[in-house]
């Protein structure tokens, strides 16, 4: 007998299979029967086991095959190949289905582009993704026309702590040169809100970039944004980035003088480590500088078109943070008690243990960063693959953003890319519904 | 320094063993592992399932095992996804220690909490650290020391400077060590560093990229996009380049830039007969005298999944390249003579290392 018309080398996620309770890869799949191939020799299997993926399911469909020929063929220097044939129904039909679909899939890889494969496989909007904004300020406003104000304002103040991020070099000036007052009632109209909320004091700034190296503070500057600030009375959360091999003696040079800074004032701050020396360097500033985990550490699936993925979205609501090993490890080990989570569009369940030591970024989460900038290489190139390390900043990103598909809610600001959950402003009832669920700190970044 | 390939299928080792490369890395994913998680939580950055980057099922890696046995160059197995949920690591470990019991000693993981549980289970195997954890500079591959590192790839956005002085602070803290003045720690207790070198140069960093990569959609940054001012009424101002926004033709920015990765708009003469093209999606090769000198001992040619034939002459290509800089002298000799034998006419600018 002979294997008629096989496919050859179906992709192991698409097709698995078992021969009894072994694990083995179906090297070719027709309607009489499939070959295998295995370094040990099979001639005594009970039953086999197909295991068929099913993308509109993104399940599998599992058929035992147990009236089968098994037929021993070539053997090869480090296997021998076996071919099994069947005449069960079950198995043919699950065969031509597979067989379809993959056709389909490739069909669609070969002649569609990703946003009309992704329309034929899970109903994506794809004509949605010519419809752009001109520019970014119009965008926000769209996203943050229906926001409920008085609502927000109300679960704002209710917050057991309340922060606010100053992340780039515009709003490090602006802040330099207003009082408090005067500085949030621009913040909130620039960014196309009532003046309202700006009665909404912050207890705490945020100062620093947390995904570019590029947009922190100068030394001089960063001096008299944490004085301003611990004038005006807000605790203050220094906010760092990755740490380039070149930056480590500076950033540690500066760290011990943010160290004396905070002891002629007898306070401690909060540094927000993204990276992993930055969390060794901070164990020996224990006393004054607070580490904090950053968004960058604290990893997890964030994509604005997560409602179209496929299979069970509740595994996202938890991440590494989430095992208690790895938890006593940052807690014992890197002294590391708070996190920086980020409203992402979807549930999150937050660290038992943790309970009171978590803040949620919000409206805006990252989902794509380059430590060479993407946008610098636009403005400079007019091609964002034509990366290289900048040295000296220009800072185009005070002027340009990469504008996406309206649909989408996403932008590219400076070296990263970010969504919008906009419905954490839609509905601030969802602010509440973080606190309750373990977050403590909530902080509001819109430019 | 040794060429580490990445491996599609147990087909593809005898081929590039015999093209030159000195070792393998590839994905295993279990039936099990995929029925439960899907692409929703991966059990490495390949995060598809109808593609063949996977080896496929244990009977394969069985099959490899005999391979690597007889040809004697090892293959690593990925377990790098970024992050996993608490209920994971324990079946991690067990897939681990299964792969161990048949000779897979070696491990490329991203994740520091699954770092830290394979070493809280005395679970003995080499670790790689993934090119996708974080920024890598000299603290944190001391950080990461605890977990007993074998090995450390740098991200595709590690420039040669960096690199150089990351293994330098590494091999005067191994000198330390080992409390003599004359460097004679065996080289077999000496961390190795890895560097990219080949295809799949990304535009955001592995360990910084969050979105979906998935059968049913493209990746987040190839979605289209505009290049637009923040306020309105202000323009763009461009430095370098005249830019306009080929509304004419239809095209976003993200549409030309994959033009650009395409063999179409590359120069003819240097594809060959097949279309194949060394370095088109990624090219690190001019930069591999400058990457010897810093001390890198092992060169990453990524494209697990890609044409075998186009693999295979990535391979050769790159042991060419590797025979040239033995041969050269200077830097200006290798350059001259990898552009005479390999890039005679143009080679695709997308650099790793400029």
């Amino acid at each position: 007998m002979k294997i008629i018309n096989g496919i050859h080398m179906i992709p192991f996620g698409l097709l698995a299979g078992f021969a009894d309770d072994k694990e083995i890869r179906i090297t070719e799949l027709a309607r009489n029967g499939f070959q295998f191939r295995t370094v040990q020799d099979m001639t005594d299997v009970g039953s086999f086991r197909l295991c068929f993926y099913d993308d509109r399911k993104a399940a599998y469909r599992e058929i035992f095959i147990t009236d089968f020929i098994l037929q021993k063929e070539q053997k090869e220097k480090f296997y021998t190949v076996y071919s099994v044939f069947t005449k069960q129904e079950d198995f043919k039909k699950e065969s031509q289905g597979l067989a379809f679909r993959y056709s389909q899939y490739i069909l669609l890889k070969m002649e569609e582009d990703d946003s009309l494969l992704a329309e034929k496989l899970t109903g994506y909007p794809a004509e949605e993704d010519e419809i752009f904004a001109d520019n970014l300020e119009q965008q926000k406003k769209e996203w943050f026309q229906d926001v409920p104000v008085e609502k927000l304002a109300g679960a704002l103040k209710e917050a057991p702590e309340f922060a606010l991020e100053l992340d780039h070099p515009a709003l490090y000036e602006k802040y330099l040169k207003e009082d408090l007052f005067v500085f949030l009632k621009d913040y909130w109209v620039r960014n196309g809100f009532p003046e309202v909320l700006s009665e909404v004091a912050p207890d705490r700034l945020y100062i620093g970039n947390q995904f570019c190296h590029l947009l922190l503070p100068e030394e001089k500057k960063l001096f008299r944004l944490m004085e301003k600030t611990y004038r005006e009375k807000c605790r203050i959360t220094l906010v760092y980035t990755y740490i380039r091999e070149d930056m480590l003696k500076t950033t540690e040079d500066l760290l011990e003088k943010v160290d004396k800074w905070c002891k002629e004032r007898q306070i401690s701050i909060e540094v927000v480590a993204n990276d992993w020396a930055m969390v060794e360097m901070l164990k020996n500033y224990q006393e004054r500088l607070v580490p904090v985990m950053g968004t960058l550490l604290n990893k997890r699936k964030k994509d604005p078109r997560m409602k179209y993925k496929k299979g069970d979205r509740s595994l996202y609501e938890e991440n590494s943070l989430n095992a208690e090993f790895y938890n006593k490890f940052l807690r014992e080990e890197c002294n590391i008690w708070r996190y920086e989570w980020e409203s992402c569009g979807y549930a999150q369940k937050f660290p038992n243990v943790l309970k009171g030591r978590n803040s949620l970024h919000f409206p805006f989460y990252q989902t794509n960063t380059s430590q060479y900038c993407p946008l610098y290489a636009m403005c400079t190139e007019g091609k964002r693959g034509k990366q290289e390390l900048i040295r000296m900043c220009p800072h185009f990103c005070e002027q340009n953003a990469l504008l996406y598909p309206k649909h989408l809610h996403m932008a590219g600001r400076y070296n990263s890319l970010f969504g919008v959950d906009t419905e954490v402003l839609g509905s601030p009832e969802k602010l509440r519904a973080y606190v309750e669920a373990g977050i403590d700190r909530l902080v509001l970044g819109l430019s | 320094m040794k060429i580490t390939a990445g491996l599609g299928s147990t087909e593809e080792y005898e081929r590039f063993v015999q093209a030159g490369a000195d070792e393998f890395f590839c994905g295993y994913v279990p039936y099990g592992w995929s029925e439960k998680y899907g692409t929703v939580m991966p059990l490495n950055r390949r995060e598809v399932l109808s593609y063949n980057v996977q080896i496929g099922a244990f009977s394969e890696l069985e099959i490899l095992a005999a391979m690597v046995s007889e040809y004697g160059k090892p293959v690593h197995l990925t377990f790098n996804s970024l992050h996993y949920i608490p209920q994971q690591y324990l079946e991690i470990a067990e897939i681990i220690r299964k792969c161990m019991d048949i000779g897979f000693c070696s491990y490329i993981i991203a994740d520091p909490a699954l770092m830290l549980y394979l070493r809280e289970q005395k679970i003995d195997c080499e670790i790689h650290l993934s090119g996708e954890t974080a920024e890598v500079n000299h603290g944190m591959v001391d950080f990461f020391q605890k977990m007993r590192l074998k090995r450390v790839i740098f991200h595709r956005k590690n420039t040669i400077e960096d690199m150089r002085s990351v293994i330098a602070h590494q091999r005067a803290a191994e000198k330390e060590r080992s409390k003599l003045v004359q460097d004679v720690m065996p080289e077999q207790d000496k961390m190795e560093f890895e560097a990219f070198v080949l295809n799949e140069l990304c535009q955001f960093t592995g360990a910084f990229c969050n979105s979906l990569h998935c059968d049913e959609m493209g990746y987040l940054c190839r979605v289209p996009y505009h290049l637009r001012a923040v306020h309105e009424g202000k323009v763009q101002e461009s430095t370098k380049f005249d830019r306009e926004i080929p509304t004419e033709t239809g095209l976003t920015e993200a549409d030309l830039e994959k033009n650009i990765q395409n063999k179409t708009t590359l120069p003819e003469n240097s594809q060959d007969i097949d279309g194949y093209f060394c370095g088109k999606t990624g090219c690190g090769l001019c930069a591999l005298y400058q990457l010897k000198e810093s001390g890198i001992t092992h060169l990453k040619l990524v494209g697990r999944g890609n044409y075998t034939d186009f693999m295979e002459k990535d391979i050769r290509n790159l042991r060419k390249a590797l025979d040239i800089l033995e041969h050269s002298t200077s830097e200006k000799m290798f350059r001259q003579n990898l552009k005479r034998e390999l890039f005679p006419y143009e080679c695709s600018e997308n650099c790793y290392y400029k």
